[in-house]
């Protein structure tokens, strides 16, 4: 029995030795003798890349289109309604999207507009009146088309307006000159222009509905990343 | 005369409250930040495999707090396979940050056992998912910065390895036991179970009576 119990024990040992002992490491002996030391407190400049957005005014206004009955200065009409936060030829663009930190590009994309609260909608998608075939404006003359919607931005220094859908590209209003290229503190104003879809589902009973335009930091290509490892 | 005087008491503090409100709903933004180099798997990773990505640190770059989600993006720009968004597992799915607060999020790379081999990229881009109302149209804001990683069109050798060595090991195990069992039956020794025969005790052998 103790020559059974030996033999176990030795097994046992042997493997905790090789499994446990691999996790086993020493800590550094601590430095002998007195130091003295003193604590440098340093600022640097920001590195992470970061984007704001800041709206000055809190209005979707200067409701247009739409035929009566379906026409209202006050909401978006039927078909095709538009809406302006902003406007660019008073040279009102109240949207401030402000880039930070290491250099990259400013890319915008829009969602879907989904109704507000608890109202039963179907969602409406960005949609433009070029582009891919998947993205494209379904309605008469480029215009949104059954559940679409376009949203168009505009800035002071763009002569055109740039039409946004749901894939994140170059928001070309940052920098109309150089593409979105930003690079620390870089700031531009901007304002929006909303058009309504064409026909909405007759079960629809929304009358509030939220869109989306979101702003993305993005860093330089991996090929820059590659050049300047 | 009590209006006209009350009146003249309450417009300054109203104007006053409204200049003091006025500059703070103004500078009221929505904002985010993303460390500026990418997330890079050192090594390659293999089909089958589970590994931990360098964490990726984002930031409430906002003037309230937001919550924060980090998701994986197709890179707009191309360059390599985009990474499925479902590889890529953060630690927390969103989290709650005071402006100017950061945190770094970890996360995990999940590959396939059908993974194709080659050079993966996509972004990782933190979201903020606060909004600001302006009217119709909610605006948000993101930052992205770069992943990318190698799958090896092998399967890990580690995961091959480490079946080897736990067969390895219970054959070891095995082997000895059964040295041992050997090793106990032909030295002849012997456990010898006896067993006593149970009394009840003086009560019962002397007859004594039961209450």
């Amino acid at each position: 029995m103790r020559n059974l119990l030996v033999i176990a024990a030795i097994v046992v040992g042997g493997f905790l030795v090789i499994h446990v002992g691999k996790a086993v490491t020493a800590k550094d002996p601590p430095p002998g003798g007195h130091s003295g030391s003193t604590a440098v407190s340093i600022n640097t400049i920001q590195t992470y890349r970061t984007i704001t957005v800041s709206p000055t005014t809190v209005f979707c206004g200067g409701y247009a289109r739409g035929n009566p009955p379906n026409r209202s200065r006050g909401a978006l009409g039927f078909p095709n309604g538009t809406c302006a936060v902003g406007n660019r030829l008073k040279g009102k663009d109240p949207i401030t999207v402000t880039y930070n930190g290491v250099q990259g590009y400013v890319y915008v994309h829009a969602g879907w507009a989904l109704p507000n609260g608890n109202e039963v909608g179907t969602p409406w998608k960005p949609c433009s009146s070029a582009g891919h075939r998947v993205v494209r404006c379904t309605g008469t003359n480029g215009l949104p088309g059954f559940n679409q919607y376009m949203v168009r931005t505009f800035s002071p220094e763009a002569q055109t307006l740039m039409q946004v859908t749901g894939n994140n590209v170059c928001d070309v209003n940052f920098r109309p000159v150089g593409g979105c290229y930003a690079s620390r503190g870089n700031f531009q104003r901007e304002g929006l222009y909303i058009t309504g879809p064409s026909k909405i589902p007759g079960s629809d009973t929304a009358q509030s509905w939220t869109a989306w335009v979101i702003w993305t930091a993005e860093p330089q290509s991996i090929r820059h990343h590659q050049d300047n490892d | 005369m009590h209006l006209r005087g009350l009146l003249g008491a309450l417009v300054p503090a109203v104007l006053a409250g409204a200049l003091v409100a006025l500059p703070q709903a103004a500078q009221a933004s929505i904002g985010v930040g993303i460390q500026p180099g990418p997330v890079r798997l050192s090594g390659v990773a293999h089909p089958g495999q589970s590994v931990a990505l360098p964490g990726v640190s984002v930031v409430n770059a906002g003037t309230r707090p937001e919550s924060i989600r980090v998701v994986v993006q197709r890179d707009p720009r191309g360059g390599g396979r985009a990474v499925p968004p479902s590889w890529v597992q953060p630690g927390m799915a969103s989290v709650q940050l005071a402006p100017h607060h950061a945190i770094r999020i970890p996360l995990e790379l999940v590959v396939p056992t059908g993974a194709k081999p080659g050079a993966y990229v996509s972004d990782i881009v933190a979201i903020a998912s606060g909004r600001l109302s302006v009217g119709h149209a909610n605006l948000g804001a993101a930052a992205a910065t770069l992943l990318e990683f190698r799958v090896a069109a092998d399967p890990a050798p580690g995961f091959w390895w480490s079946v080897f060595t736990q067969t390895l090991w219970a054959l070891l195990i095995v082997i000895v036991l059964a040295a041992v069992a050997l090793v106990v039956r032909r030295s002849g020794f012997r456990v010898r179970v006896e067993r006593d025969a149970a009394g009840y005790g003086p009560a019962d052998e002397y007859g004594g009576t039961h209450a």
